[in-house]
């Protein structure tokens, strides 16, 4: 083999034999000087990599762990106490997670008082509380907005209004959180379906499979979604340890997240915590399938809105107000049903 | 190609580059906020009133007295408003529009009662009706759902659903809502360590090279605010301690504005400590 190459080289290649008698100490020099120098630059480019934290990077585990979906009861068993582990390695707390599956014949539906609301951000931060954001940096599911009054136009909202107390005279208030929508632009635009909608409306990220594009949060007209840009920030005290996959478990940095209607609340019947804090009783959720549930009775008898209607997003966030009098042609007393009465 | 001077320049530019690298400042952490602090207090999703459910009693001179342990000896007219001596702190909170006669809800002759309308009397726990008296719509909106606070469960197959009475959020004797102190607003990412300048109402870093820097748009105008309005009303918000470390080290970053990745660092050690 070695004899055939000698013998067929010296034809072939005496053109680059040729140029290689020519390294002379000039070149060397000089073409030594680029490649320490480029051999430099690389280095130094690549110097970050030293400061890498090796916990930063996935476990094997982790990182062939598969889409929500496509998980067996199995894997998914291994992820939840993957996940668990974790959370008690970082937070000494041994948290509860689990895999919270929407309820058959239920699609949740909020809906919002907009004539009772005073702006008191108590639902902001029970969310945070309650759903494990991050502190600091601050992230937020709900915004308040407050407008002047006789005008309904989100660009006049400033949601870092500070009056010493609320409801401002001159004001009402508007809080934004994600509105679910029925036809999500946040879920078309998600390159790896990351995102998706559920039976029950809700909107959920797959924080393990999120590459933290943000073409969601660009795409949703209510600025409904967050993203972690740095490692969030939970105090160890203040962890709930109530969690679910896809609601509230402490996520990664780089991921979008955001309102998902206390998932692993209301698909165990209870309320979300917007709800239970708001100390007007504003916010309403219920099951818009039972005619009989609250949220339905709202829909079917007060004036409701739908932020950016046009946008065509059918959200299952309803804003509503008071019906002082009976409307025309109503009999002043005909709706008052009385199993109400509790 | 061989003589060429300018090759000679491709080593050296390459070590100044890897030497500009080396030496650049690094974004080790991005710039964040301080952290919020809600008490859990603040955020209490329990009921604003306990309101008083029968049996009746009140705390006299140390005994337990029910209604009317007092008022079947004491008879008062009719028409008397507010003369007695006990309740008088009803008498101040009173303020519930021009219905504000005791009689008007309350039984003249069984004290541990409310009447309706047609002379029928109920507990207190029925106080629900004795507010539909006059609030006919609220009431049946509160039948609907569309009024009022639902607390518990949605579902009443998995738990309890717990409809919250009138008087569970409004005192009887003075309904309205009283003002609330509302919680801190936002000041999220890059919304830090932005303090006015002094005298104009502009903020440091909003205007760079004469054109309005895009990170500084909205800016922070509550977070100096936050500070003020939290030390102003410490009853209710027990944060002042950490709002002022907040403004202390805020004017300390001022200077280095431009340089926005170095300050970042300092946040994040200052965050250790």
């Amino acid at each position: 083999m070695s004899d055939v190459r000698e013998k067929s080289t010296p034809e072939k290649q005496s053109p680059v034999e040729g140029s290689a008698t020519e390294v002379d100490r000039r070149n060397f020099l000089r073409e030594g000087l680029a490649v320490t120098g480029g051999a430099i630059a690389v280095a130094a480019a690549l110097s970050p990599l030293t400061e890498l934290d090796p916990d930063d990077l996935p476990t094997v585990e982790e990182f062939l762990q598969k889409h929500y979906k496509e998980m067996s009861p199995t894997e998914m068993e291994a992820a939840l106490s993957r996940i668990a582990q974790k959370v008690e390695d970082r937070f000494d707390v041994k948290p509860t997670v689990e895999d919270v599956k929407p309820l058959d014949g239920v699609e949740f539906v909020y809906a919002l008082n907009l004539s009772r609301c005073i702006g008191c951000r108590k639902c902001v931060h029970a969310c945070v509380a309650e759903n494990n954001q991050s502190r600091a940096p601050e992230i937020q599911y709900i915004r308040v907005l407050e407008m002047p009054r006789g005008t309904l136009d989100p660009e006049q909202g400033d949601h870092y209004y500070d009056h010493p107390t609320v409801p401002d005279a001159n004001h009402f208030y508007m809080p934004v959180q994600c509105h679910q929508c029925k036809n999500p632009p946040c879920v078309k635009v998600c390159p790896v379906e990351a995102t998706w909608q559920e039976e029950d409306g809700i909107v959920v990220v797959d924080y393990d499979w999120c590459i933290g594009c943000r073409y969601c949060e660009a795409a949703c007209p209510y600025w409904a979604r967050r993203f972690n840009f740095a490692e969030p920030e939970i105090p160890k005290d203040q962890l709930n340890p109530d969690m679910a996959y896809l609601s509230n478990r402490p996520r990664p940095k780089g991921v979008v997240e955001k309102c998902h209607f206390c998932l692993h609340r209301t698909r165990q019947g209870r309320m979300p915590a917007c709800l239970e804090v708001c100390p007007t009783g504003s916010r309403k959720f219920g099951n818009v399938l039972d005619p009989e549930s609250e949220v339905s009775q709202i829909l079917k008898t007060n004036r409701i809105f739908v932020l950016k209607e046009e946008a065509g997003t059918l959200p299952r966030f309803f804003y509503y107000f008071d019906e002082r009098y009976p409307r025309a042609g109503e009999e002043p007393d005909g709706a008052i049903r009385e199993e109400g009465k509790a | 190609m061989k003589d060429n001077p300018v090759a000679w320049l491709v080593g050296p530019i390459l070590m100044l580059l890897g030497l500009v690298l080396l030496l650049s400042p690094r974004l080790r952490s991005l710039p964040v906020s301080e952290q919020v602090v809600v008490e859990a207090s603040q955020i209490d999703p329990a009921p604003l009133r306990q309101p008083l459910r029968p049996p009746l009693a009140i705390r006299v001179a140390g005994y337990q007295k029910g209604c009317m342990d007092c008022h079947a000896l004491f008879k008062s007219g009719s028409k008397t408003p507010f003369t007695m001596f006990q309740h008088r702190e009803i008498q101040r909170a009173m303020d519930h529009g021009i219905n504000r006669r005791c009689y008007n809800c309350h039984d003249l002759a069984r004290r541990d009662q409310l009447a309706l309308d047609d002379g029928s009397l109920v507990g207190f726990d029925q106080a629900v009706l004795v507010c539909a008296k006059c609030h006919g719509t609220t009431y049946r909106d509160w039948q609907r759902g569309s009024h009022g606070k639902t607390m518990g469960y949605w579902n009443e197959s998995l738990g309890k659903r717990d409809r919250l009475t009138c008087i569970q959020c409004h005192d009887p004797h003075a309904p309205a809502f009283n003002p609330f102190k509302p919680l801190p607003g936002p000041h999220t990412l890059r919304m830090d360590t932005i303090p006015r300048l002094p005298g104009s109402g502009h903020l440091q870093g909003e205007h760079v090279h004469g054109k309005k820097n895009p990170l500084r748009m909205r800016g922070s105008p509550n977070l100096s605010h936050v500070g003020h309005s939290s030390r102003s009303t410490s009853a209710t918000v027990p944060e002042p301690l950490d709002s002022e470390k907040t403004e202390s080290k805020k004017s300390e970053p001022a200077e280095a504005e431009p340089a926005k990745m170095e300050s970042g660092g300092e946040s994040q050690e200052v965050s250790h400590e």
